[in-house]
């Protein structure tokens, strides 16, 4: 794959771990200037393991995160969180096979701290949003 | 697979720290409430199902580069 450069962010852990690849705690956000918005999670000990994400703002600009007490407390998040300031909400994105139209994930946000580089996919429960949005 | 049946308002432990409870029960969807520990993480087999299939191998790949350029387009349209 290509070598996108590491982000000053440093490493980001996922106290409860990732869906899908449980074992896996720690990832990094690469980014590479030529592919922005799309930056990429990838695995610290298993870099094979890359998840290409956006910014969920940019995929729907009245986005309604929403998180619980135990959210925020997780992730060490004040009371007020206001998305592109004092966290991170972004989409996975599932870029197919080229069969299909690439969809964005807008119901399980991975919500990063960047404050403390701590981050959860977080679930949004009765919510409208859909697991595969096309984007 | 262990099957068995409940009613709505009956609950099961898996475990003896995990409880299921069967909340309520419509023709298509049964909602379950989950009792568990913080450290037990609960979620959707789908999500874990998506965040597997989201997963690349190659960047370098003509499908995955031109998917990434489609979305890319995409959301600078949303930008402006």
């Amino acid at each position: 794959m290509a070598q996108p450069q590491p982000s000053p962010t440093g490493i980001i852990h996922f106290p409860d771990g990732l869906p899908g690849f449980e074992s896996l705690r720690q990832f990094v956000l690469l980014q590479e200037e030529e592919l922005l918005p799309i930056v990429f999670l990838v695995s610290l000990i298993e870099p094979k393991i890359c998840l290409p994400l956006a910014p969920i703002h940019q995929i729907r600009s009245d986005y309604q995160l929403r998180l619980t007490e135990d959210d925020r407390r997780i992730l060490g998040l004040p009371a007020e969180v206001i998305p592109g300031f004092n966290v991170l909400c972004m989409a996975v994105l599932n870029l197919g096979d080229g069969t299909q139209r690439p969809s964005a994930n807008l119901l399980a946000p991975i919500v990063i701290n960047p404050a403390n580089c701590t981050a959860k996919q977080i679930i949004q429960i009765d919510s409208p949003y859909s697991t595969a949005t096309e984007v | 697979m262990l099957v068995f049946r409940r009613q709505q308002g009956e609950s099961f432990m898996v475990g003896d720290q995990v409880e299921v409870r069967i909340l309520e029960i419509s023709r298509t969807q049964v909602k379950i409430g989950v009792v568990a520990p913080r450290e037990v993480s609960i979620y959707r087999s789908e999500i874990s199902r998506l965040n597997r299939r989201a997963a690349l191998g190659d960047l370098r790949k003509p499908e995955v580069k031109a998917a990434i350029a489609a979305v890319q387009k995409a959301l600078s349209k949303n930008d402006s």
